[in-house]
Parts: structure tokens; sequence; C-alpha cells
């Protein structure tokens, strides 16, 4: 597992261990059935606390992307490619979200957000 | 119990020039003073550097991490009187042994002729001198090595002056202890040494209690 | 693990007055300046001094009752207090394994090696991060369940600071349900160990939250004295006035990044904390 966490980001340090986390998931790198590292050795290893370690655990969990067996330790879920898109899907549209926001925000309309965006996406 | 007397012996001897010139002085008066002189000083001496243990455990605030260690502060009181008691047996052996190999060499008539019978009384050596420890424990554990020091002399000079002052009330009268001297006399040595032991064993559980709740009502 | 109940200590003036609890399992640490109360709550909690009132209870015992053999669980590491200096390390190896019968010789051992202690040197002649390292490996060679550490990286290089944060680390990890209480006033030694944190100030607990909600939610905002007035101060723990306008420490920082945009964020840490939350204004 590869997790190189950003203490001066504005996102929060078990958003980005979750973010990373489904990644590895996504991405296949972290197979189906894999066990990952317990909570206090993932915890030792970023040198983070392991509340937070155990919050990520929780959310993947709740998510269906991991499965924690009591007294043995936390799973990788079986992979619905189909969960995993969406979960992909929700994460992209949550930034878009935020980027129209903050466009509003300081007043652009719509129109000029379209614009905006055909203008990357040719550069692109 | 037995990680704190490993620690006081421990603790003991890292003071090895200290206790080796001990043994030299021991070695030069075994071979210059005669009679048994030898026995006490080394079994004060036993007695003392035991209860020093206690200085090198409050010394730099030892304590305070000290009772964090498995085992209660009554523990730590016992291993003190039974530390001193081990102390005091050991050098009074070792007196025993230098004093012994003394005589035999000078030939001390006064050892030859009477063997056991001073061999007993030397016995008796061991409760006197460790009523030295039951009456230091408790007053180092209560005022710390620097300020006991100062008590223990106090106290000393309130004994002197008392006795002083006995005596020279007593002066011209009819000394009241000369039936108890002759009295003490007529008794068989070994009745005298088990009733020194009684005394001392008796003293030794009163100063222990009494040490127990010093130690208890204590803050590190 | 941890209870303790209401505990008051009277010094003269000063008044230690705190309640807490550390739950199975987790890494508690207590923030505050020197001389907030820190030490005396160690100690009340190791019954070292006794409470003018309340109760500690560890496992459930009183903290002044506890036999040897419940301290046997316990792994105490103090600031300025450890075996006589006069000792070396081959001498402590002994009375340990007599003390503990849990004293995992081996680990002890390779630690110091690979700490570099040496085994024939007296304490005494130790330099401050050796002594320091010495201390935490004693406290956690013989499998205790809760670990006492009053400040064990007060004083040290960062250097020195790392390695004994990776000795609690690696022991956290070794050992998954043990709990650690700790003291210190250098606030990275407990963002990436503590699962929470109590604030201590002038002898009472002003704020306890979890570490790691201080790390993403908490946050610094700098506004100039115009923007501090039109500022919703609802969620603004405490300001304080700077040369260049106010410095204002708040639970949500989320709140204000989205409301007022383009104001000036800095992620909030248990330095500030400190600072914010004990400053002088």
């Amino acid at each position: 597992m590869h997790i190189i966490l950003n203490n001066t980001s504005m996102v929060p340090i078990y958003e980005q261990l979750i973010d990373q986390i489904k990644n590895e998931i996504i991405s296949g790198s972290l197979k189906e059935n894999e066990v990952l590292p317990s909570v206090r050795t993932l915890s030792s290893e970023l040198r983070i606390s392991a509340l937070t370690v155990k919050k990520a655990y929780d959310r993947l969990e709740e998510e269906g992307f991991v499965v924690t067996v009591h007294g043995k330790g936390t799973y990788v879920a079986a992979t619905d490619q189909k969960l995993a898109m969406e979960a992909r899907r929700k994460a992209i549209e949550d930034d878009f979200a935020m980027i129209i926001d903050k466009a509003r925000a300081i007043g652009f309309e719509k129109d000029e957000i379209m614009e905006i965006v055909k203008i990357i996406l040719e550069d692109h | 119990m037995s990680g704190l007397i490993e620690k006081d012996l421990r603790l003991t001897l890292t003071r090895k020039q200290t206790l080796l010139i001990f043994l030299i002085m021991a070695f030069f008066m075994g071979a210059s003073i005669d009679g048994a002189f030898i026995v006490s000083y080394l079994t004060m001496l036993g007695t003392i550097i035991a209860i020093g243990t206690i200085t090198y455990d409050e010394y730099d605030n030892g304590y305070a991490f000290l009772m964090t260690l498995p085992f209660d502060r009554k523990t730590y009181v016992k291993e003190k009187y039974l530390f001193s008691l081990l102390m005091a047996t050991a050098s009074w052996i070792f007196g025993m042994i230098v004093y012994v190999i003394f005589s035999i060499i000078r030939h001390d008539p006064m050892f030859m002729d009477n063997t056991l019978e001073l061999l007993v009384m030397l016995t008796g050596m061991i409760p006197v001198v460790y009523l030295c420890s039951t009456f230091m424990i408790p007053l180092q554990l209560k005022y710390g090595s620097e300020r006991s020091r100062t008590v223990l002399f106090i106290i000393y000079g309130i004994i002197a002056v008392i006795a002083i002052g006995a005596r020279s009330l007593l002066n011209g009268v009819d000394n009241p202890f000369a039936g108890l001297d002759l009295a003490l006399n007529s008794i068989p040595p070994y009745v005298i040494l088990i009733t020194l032991f009684v005394i001392c064993a008796i003293l030794t559980y009163v100063s222990y209690l009494i040490s127990v709740r010093i130690m208890e009502k204590k803050e590190f | 693990m941890l209870n303790v109940e209401k505990i008051v200590k009277n010094y003269g003036d000063f008044r230690l007055d705190v309640s807490f609890e550390i739950p199975d399992g987790t890494v508690t640490g207590i923030v505050g300046k020197n001389g907030a109360g820190k030490s005396t709550t160690i100690k009340l909690i190791l019954g070292l001094i006794r409470p003018d009132e309340g109760h500690v209870y560890i496992n459930g015992k009183e903290a002044s009752q506890l036999s040897g053999k419940d301290k046997q669980e316990l792994g105490v590491a103090l600031s300025e207090s450890g075996f006589s200096s006069y000792l070396c390390i081959k001498d402590i190896i002994v009375i340990l394994r007599k003390m503990y019968p849990d004293f995992d010789e081996k680990f002890f051992t390779d630690n110091c090696n690979i700490q570099k202690l040496p085994f024939d040197k007296k304490i005494k002649e130790f330099s401050t991060g050796m002594r320091a390292k010495l201390r935490v490996l004693v406290a956690i060679s013989h499998k205790a369940k809760l670990l006492i550490m009053d400040e064990p990286t007060a004083g040290l290089d960062v250097e020195a600071r790392n390695d004994i944060l990776d000795l609690l680390r690696k022991y956290l990890a070794d050992n998954e349900d043990c709990s650690i209480l700790l003291t210190s006033h250098i606030s990275s030694d407990l963002e990436g160990l503590c699962d929470d944190v109590y604030l201590l100030n002038d002898g009472k607990i002003i704020l306890h939250e979890d570490t790691d909600t201080i790390l993403s939610n908490y946050g610094v905002i700098k506004v100039d004295e115009e923007m501090y007035e039109k500022l919703d101060k609802t969620l603004i723990l405490s300001s304080r006035k700077d040369h260049y306008g106010y410095q204002c420490f708040t639970n949500d920082r989320k709140f204000y990044a989205e409301n007022y945009p383009g104001i000036v964020i800095e992620n909030g840490s248990i330095d500030d904390l400190i600072l914010m939350m004990t400053g002088g204004k």
C-alpha cells in the first residue's frame, strides 16, 4: 500500500486516507480478500493517530470497500465494479459542485461557467 | 522484594572503593587491636552501609520513579529492615572470621580459654547493633538523609545530657543500679542472649510499624 | 482502564481540579504550558501524591491502593526521576528481571543496542537523550497494559524525540490493546500519536478533543480589523489581536472557508490550540 499524506492540505487526513485506499482498491493494486494493515500498524507507519485510521476504516466499511472481521483484521471486500465506479463518479461530482459554488460566489453565470469548462476541455 | 534486595545489593556494590577501604581497615584492626572490637566495628559498618541505600533511593528525586515499580510501600519498608539485617549478619560473620583467625594466630589466652562463651556473647552483637537500624530507618524515612543526621545528633546530645545529669545527681548517693549489675552477672549468658533477641525483635516490630506509617503518609 | 474522578489538589494558590477517562486501547495526551498541572496530575494518578478530594481508579482499583501485582501492568516513565544514576544498564536488567515476571530481556537489550546505550556505564554519565531513551525502554519492556509517561521527550533534540516516539508507536502496534497517557508541551509529539488530547490550563481542563478533529476541523483565521468586525463569531473559540489585524481560532474551519471565500485559514495544530486557548490575552 502506498499512501502519501499531506499535512498542510485543507483536506482532512482521514479523508485523504479514505481516498487513497479507495484508489488502490479501484485500481486493483489492493486485491479482493487482501488484508489491510492493522489500525495501529498503519497509524505507526503513517505517524498519525490510531483513531484517524479507525475512522477511515469504518468509513470504508460503510461504503462497502472493506470488511472487518472482529479479532482478525480488515479485508478488501469483493469489489463491485459498478459500486466502485459510482463512488468515483460521486467524488468527481463533489469536486465539480465545489468549483461551481466558488464560481457562483464571485458572480459567474451558468453560461460563463460552461464556457470555462469548454475551454479547459479543449486545452487538455 | 527480591528485586528490591537486588537493587540495594547493587547500589552497595557501586561503592567499591568505600568497601575496599573498610576491608583494609578491618584487616589492620584485626591484626593490631586485641579483643572483639573488630566484630562490633564491622557489624556496625554493615548496618550503616545498608541504611545508606535509603540515601541513594531519595537522591536525585529517585523515590518518585521507585514507587511506581511493582511493590507497595509496605514492602519497601520491609525490605529495608531485611536488607540491613542481612548486611549486619553478613558483616558480623566476616568480622567473626577475621577475629577468630587473628585470635588463633595470636594465641589470645582470653579467646582460647573461653571460646564458646565468647562466641555466644558476640552473637549478642547482632541484635545490639541492629537496634541502631531500628532507630535509624524511621528517622531516615521521615527526615531524609540530611536532616536525619541532625536529628540523630540532637537525640544523642539529649541522651548524653541525661546520662551526665543522672550521674552527677546520683554521685555520692549509693548507686541504685549496683544491685541490678550484680543480678545481671548471675544470669547465665544464653538467657541474656535470648532476652536481647526478644527485646530487639519487639523494638524492630514497633519501629517497622512506625516506618510503614511514615512511608504511607509520604508524598513524592 | 483509567478513571480520574474529580481529583482536587491544592498547593498554596494553585488548585488542580480535573476529571477524565482513558478507555482501553486509547492513547491520550495531556497538553498545557509549564506549570499547568500536568506533572501533578500524573503523580496523582500514580498515587505518588494523594488528592485532597476525588479518586483515581486504575482498572477499577484506587491508585494509592495498588498492589505490587497491579503495578506490573503499568509502565511508567517520569521526566525527572528514574533508577539511581549510580547503577548501569547491566544492573537494571537484573533488577527488572526480578521485579517483572513478564520482563522481555531480549526486547530490552536489543533496543538498548539499537539506541546505542552502553551497558557498563553508570547512568550518571549518560546524556539527556540517552537517559530519556532508557526511561522509556524500561517502561515498555514488560508488556504493560497502561503506559504513563510524563514529558517523555522534554529537552530532547528532534532526532532523539523521533526515536522515542517511534519506540512508542512500535509498542502500540505490537500491543494492540494497550493504552498510553502522556503529557507534553510539544505538539508534534502528540499529533502523530494521541487519539485524543486534554488541554490543561492553570489546573483545569479547558478542552477535550480528538486529535483527528483538531487537525481536520480546527483552524486559525487571519483577518484585518474590517473583516473581523463582519465575521460571524459563533464558531470562534478565541481571538488575538495581531499587527495585521486578528487571529481567530475556530473549531469549524470549513464553515468559514465556505461562507467567507478568499479568507485566509490555516490548518489548526495542537500548538495553535495551546497558544490560542491559553495565551496571555
